[in-house]
């Protein structure tokens, strides 16, 4: 794959990261879903772009390294914010008395992966 | 006729609580902008109907019921605490790092850069009357720009000690208002929601301030405790906090002569610093004892400020004082370059000086092996990456200094970052507080069921992504 091409996956993925945490909002459920859809999208960006650094199609740079940087950065800030929508449900649902969920080894719900494209969770 | 009387009765009084009900409602519509301020309903309750008994049924009130809901508040004043713990390390951070030049024009590292390109010029001349004058006037300038960082970063703390006194203030205050409230509820027999909203708009503001939990006791009133479980407000009784400074003591002090730290404590006395961890106080405290100390020095460190300045002249005037001022036999010993005053650790930097005794010919450039410019050569090395004299943790002297003021800017920036995270979580928990509030949750089962599933696939996304980005870094590091 030409570097630019796979460059172009990780910018694609990085703006729809920003994308995703821009529309977020945590009461309104369809919008969820399209955060969830777009940071799906971007998950497939950049395992195309993984892909080609694994090929050594990508030549390391200085720039590139602090551009990934920048979007581990922008993932940490919305892993955080999502993380505070959890733990405010998984308080409210023990409140409401409800079974409490059965997180399995990797800290996901068992018996369950909703909505998760395969190639996603490859 | 006593039947149609009674019916009449009856809808009269069903009109004074459909009166009471229209009532609540316009309160709500007058109040919807009030803080802290929650949505009443009036609980109506049929009245029993026996056409043969001479009840007539009809409706009655059966009080007022908020849609307030005690876990949704909880979790906003948690966000709300960290966020002004975040917004104030993130301002006070900022204010430290303004004394730090980065880009090494400017300030200390420039002072130190002057004064390493005085030895290294001094090294090629070591006779020259204007090398060595340069080398003095270079480590006046040093010493006198440690000086000013230490000065300012002094003055800093005393504006952050006035800004901890004013937010315990205003802690006092608020306390003092949740105090007044409990003594109201414990006189009245009807919830207040006048009151309750001012008790709520209250609490919204102390969680802005400091960490704390409330109790609702079953009297009604409203028990706040500081993050370490030191009661704040417990009914009518108010435990005030106010705000010193101190050289603590436990453990024993290692410099007991170091510049105070910010304490705080209640109204017996006892030190409840280490209990207020989040907060704008939280904020304020962190910085002013941990970031602040880290450099200026506390009972417990020297502080790396001090550290940089002793290393300096210790190195400085150890390979002065070991050499000679000239190759001649007999020659004078070197002098020292510089003073500090002795015996004080952590005063170091403020009282590093330029030794008053020293003249220009005293500088000593041989060294004890009767090298012409040994020593001087040995002081412009002292930047040099490798060189091991005056090391601090294995880094030269000018490697420390970048490492000190980088980490100064570091504190800046993940503050700076956490606090705009932060934002956008806080303003989250207000949105899903008024989700929330005055639903019946039971009711509402599937929907948490749902919202909890579609947040919990959205952070299994957000896993995956941070993986793929994890194993890419590795990849482009271990290629690099």
């Amino acid at each position: 794959m030409a570097p630019d091409t796979a460059i172009a996956h990780l910018e694609r993925a990085r703006s729809g990261i920003r994308q995703a945490l821009a529309q977020w909002d945590a009461a309104d459920l369809e919008r969820v879903e399209s955060s969830r859809g777009l940071l799906a999208a971007a998950s497939r960006d950049l395992r195309v772009f993984e892909s080609a650094v694994r090929a050594g199609d990508v030549p390391p740079t200085a720039e590139l390294r602090s551009t990934i940087l920048a979007v581990k950065q922008e993932v940490v800030q919305a892993t955080r914010v999502v993380d505070a929508c959890v733990a405010f449900y998984r308080g409210l649902a023990a409140r409401i008395g409800g079974a409490p969920p059965v997180y399995n080894a990797e800290g996901h719900i068992a018996d369950e992966s909703p909505g998760l494209e395969p190639e996603v969770l490859a | 006729m006593p039947n149609i009387l009674a019916s009449l009765s009856s809808a009269g009084n069903a009109l004074d609580v459909f009166e009471q009900a229209l009532t609540v409602v316009q309160n709500n519509v007058d109040n919807s902008s009030t803080p802290g301020y929650a949505t009443q309903t009036l609980n109506l309750e049929a009245q029993p109907l026996v056409t043969t008994g001479g009840l007539t049924g009809g409706v009655a009130a059966q009080g007022l019921q908020d849609s307030r809901d005690d876990y949704a508040e909880e979790q906003v004043q948690q966000q709300t605490q960290t966020l002004g713990l975040y917004t104030a390390q993130a301002q006070a951070t900022g204010t430290i790092q303004s004394f730090f030049d980065v880009s090494g024009t400017g300030g200390v590292p420039a002072a130190l850069n002057n004064l390493l390109s005085a030895f290294s010029a001094w090294s090629v001349t070591p006779d020259d009357a204007t090398a060595q004058q340069t080398v003095l006037s270079s480590a006046q300038a040093l010493a006198s720009s440690i000086n000013g960082l230490a000065n300012s970063l002094s003055s800093t703390a005393q504006q952050f000690d006035t800004q901890i006194g004013s937010t315990v203030s205003q802690v006092d205050s608020i306390a003092t208002q949740i105090q007044q409230y409990n003594e109201q509820v414990g006189q009245s027999t009807t919830p207040d929601p006048g009151a309750e909203a001012n008790l709520y708009s209250a609490l919204d503001n102390l969680s802005q301030l400091t960490n704390f939990t409330t109790v609702t006791q079953s009297d009604g009133t409203v028990t706040v405790m500081l993050g370490g479980g030191t009661p704040l407000v417990i009914g009518d009784q108010l435990n005030a906090l106010s705000a010193s400074d101190a050289v603590a003591d436990n453990p024993p002090a290692t410099y007991p002569n170091s510049p105070p730290s910010a304490v705080i404590t209640d109204s017996q006395g006892d030190d409840v610093t280490s209990q207020i961890t989040s907060g704008q106080l939280g904020g304020l405290l962190d910085t002013r004892n941990q970031v602040l100390g880290s450099l200026l020095g506390n009972s417990q460190q020297q502080g790396s400020l001090n550290q940089f300045a002793q290393t300096l002249a210790d190195t400085v005037n150890q390979i002065l004082e070991s050499g000679t001022v000239s190759t001649t036999a007999g020659a004078a010993s070197g002098t020292a370059l510089f003073t500090y005053t002795a015996g004080d650790p952590t005063g170091v930097a403020a009282s590093l000086a330029l030794n008053p005794a020293i003249t220009p010919s005293q500088l000593a450039p041989v060294d004890s092996s009767g090298n012409a410019n040994g020593n001087a050569n040995q002081l412009a090395d002292l930047g040099s990456t490798g060189n091991t004299a005056g090391s601090i943790g294995g880094m030269n002297l000018v490697q420390f200094l970048a490492q000190m003021s980088g980490t100064v800017g570091q504190e800046n920036q993940t503050a700076t970052t956490n606090q705009a995270t932060q934002q956008q979580i806080a303003a989250q928990a207000t949105t899903l507080r008024d989700q929330v509030s005055g639903v019946s949750l039971d009711e509402q089962a599937t929907d948490v069921l749902q919202f909890q599933r579609a947040y919990q696939a959205t952070a299994q996304v957000l896993t995956v992504l941070n993986d793929v980005l994890d194993d890419t870094m590795n990849m482009m590091t271990v290629t690099t």
